[in-house]
């Protein structure tokens, strides 16, 4: 077998590993175990006993208290808490994975937003086109380009504020382009404000000291 | 002693050293304990593995020290996480042993640590450090030769035990380490 660097100083740590002292284990234990019994009424503001893993202890190993008499935690997280700091190596991937498959969805959910809102406003000739034989797929381009854009800037879903204006925008586009009743309305309010407009630059004087004027006496 | 302090400035060595010892531990069978800040991922082959516990925090670092016997336990950038003040984590150095641990401290400087701390190791692996730590180092491990450790090249690292002599050799080549003669007792 090669010796290597690595095995001949593990060789030496190995040797020197120093062997488990069963009564010092449990006599810490016990200590422990009497500190947490000591300090039993004791609860912090979720009303947890005392743990000195989760809570504040002093140089002694007593709790720190607050000016109401409740434990206070020690800030981190805490062993057990099921957002572990704990890094298993292959964490970080399928968290990617993850983000990724949210960013096609969402990428996909906004090219058929936008498809149906061009339909809506512009109707048929805005609905996307497929010809197989040119090889041409404007919802799956719009798909992969919104994708790209979700990815760059970090975005892992629709933002909420995007999702309410292609409603808002859905709801009101047909009704005002094709609704009678609202183009009538639409329409009175138009002549309406025309005429509020044409009235008072009627009614307005000609301006006297304008600069051409000035200039001219 | 069971224990050692791994010291040297960034980007020394220092971390590709405890690394592979790590990877070394848990080839044998012998369970690790990481407490590293920067969460990187490659203390381990098998990270998932029974014999290997990574966290970047202190009180579940310490639970999960006391919660098991004979690991190897490497404390990364040591000078944040024991520091002087810090109790809990010299409980480490003076009580681990009980344990069956063998602790490794990683740090910049050796005064980063507390001295409580330092007398409790009996290995140092230095890496390059300035001229003052090196003189500092040489005095505390009664070891002159310590003195030249500016002057060594990244990777390079003198291996010291308080009763032997001084080794030398490198973290990135894996060759087995030479003896290293203090100037003086090699003219003799």
């Amino acid at each position: 077998m090669q010796v290597t660097l690595t095995k001949t100083l593990v060789d030496d740590l190995e040797d020197n590993q120093p062997d488990v002292q069963e009564n010092a284990v449990q006599a810490e234990a016990d200590k422990e175990a009497a500190r947490v019994s000591e300090f039993a009424d004791l609860r912090d503001r979720q009303g947890l006993a005392f743990d000195p893993a989760i809570h504040k202890t002093n140089s002694a190993g007593e709790p720190t208290l607050t000016k109401l008499n409740k434990l206070i935690r020690k800030p981190g997280r805490k062993p057990g808490q099921k957002n572990s700091t704990v890094s298993k190596g292959s964490t970080n991937t399928s968290t990617q994975d993850s983000s990724q498959a949210s960013r096609a969805i969402a990428a996909a959910a906004t090219v058929d937003s936008i498809g149906t809102l061009g339909g809506m406003i512009g109707g048929e000739e805005w609905l996307f086109v497929t010809d197989k034989a040119q090889g041409l797929d404007e919802r799956q381009r719009g798909v992969e380009a919104w994708e790209q854009y979700y990815t760059a800037k970090g975005i892992d879903d629709i933002p909420p504020g995007v999702l309410v204006l292609a409603w808002v925008v859905s709801y009101a586009a047909p009704r005002i382009m094709g609704g009678p009743q609202t183009r009538s309305k639409l329409t009175r309010a138009k002549d309406w404000l025309l005429s509020k407009v044409f009235k008072r630059r009627a009614e307005t004087p000609p301006k006297e000291n304008t600069v051409k004027s000035t200039l001219e006496a | 002693m069971p224990h050692s302090l791994v010291l040297g400035m960034t980007e020394s060595g220092k971390t590709t050293l405890a690394k592979k010892l790590s990877k070394e531990y848990q080839a044998r069978g012998i369970g690790v304990i990481v407490l590293d800040p920067l969460q990187d991922p490659e203390w381990s082959d098998k990270p998932d593995s029974d014999l290997f516990f990574q966290t970047t925090d202190k009180d579940e670092f310490l639970a999960s020290v006391k919660a098991s016997k004979r690991c190897a336990v490497f404390i990364d950038e040591s000078g944040e996480s024991v520091g002087q003040y810090d109790t809990a984590m010299h409980w480490l150095a003076t009580r681990g042993r009980h344990y069956g641990h063998n602790c490794h401290f990683l740090s910049q400087r050796g005064q980063q640590i507390a001295k409580t701390v330092r007398d409790q190791c009996g290995r140092l692996y230095l890496f390059t450090c300035s001229l003052t730590d090196a003189k500092i180092l040489a005095d505390e491990w009664n070891k002159p030769e310590l003195r030249e450790a500016h002057g060594l090249e990244q990777g390079q690292f003198f291996i010291v035990r308080r009763f032997s002599g001084t080794e030398i050799a490198s973290a990135f080549d894996d060759k087995p380490a030479r003896k290293l003669l203090d100037k003086k007792r090699a003219k003799a």
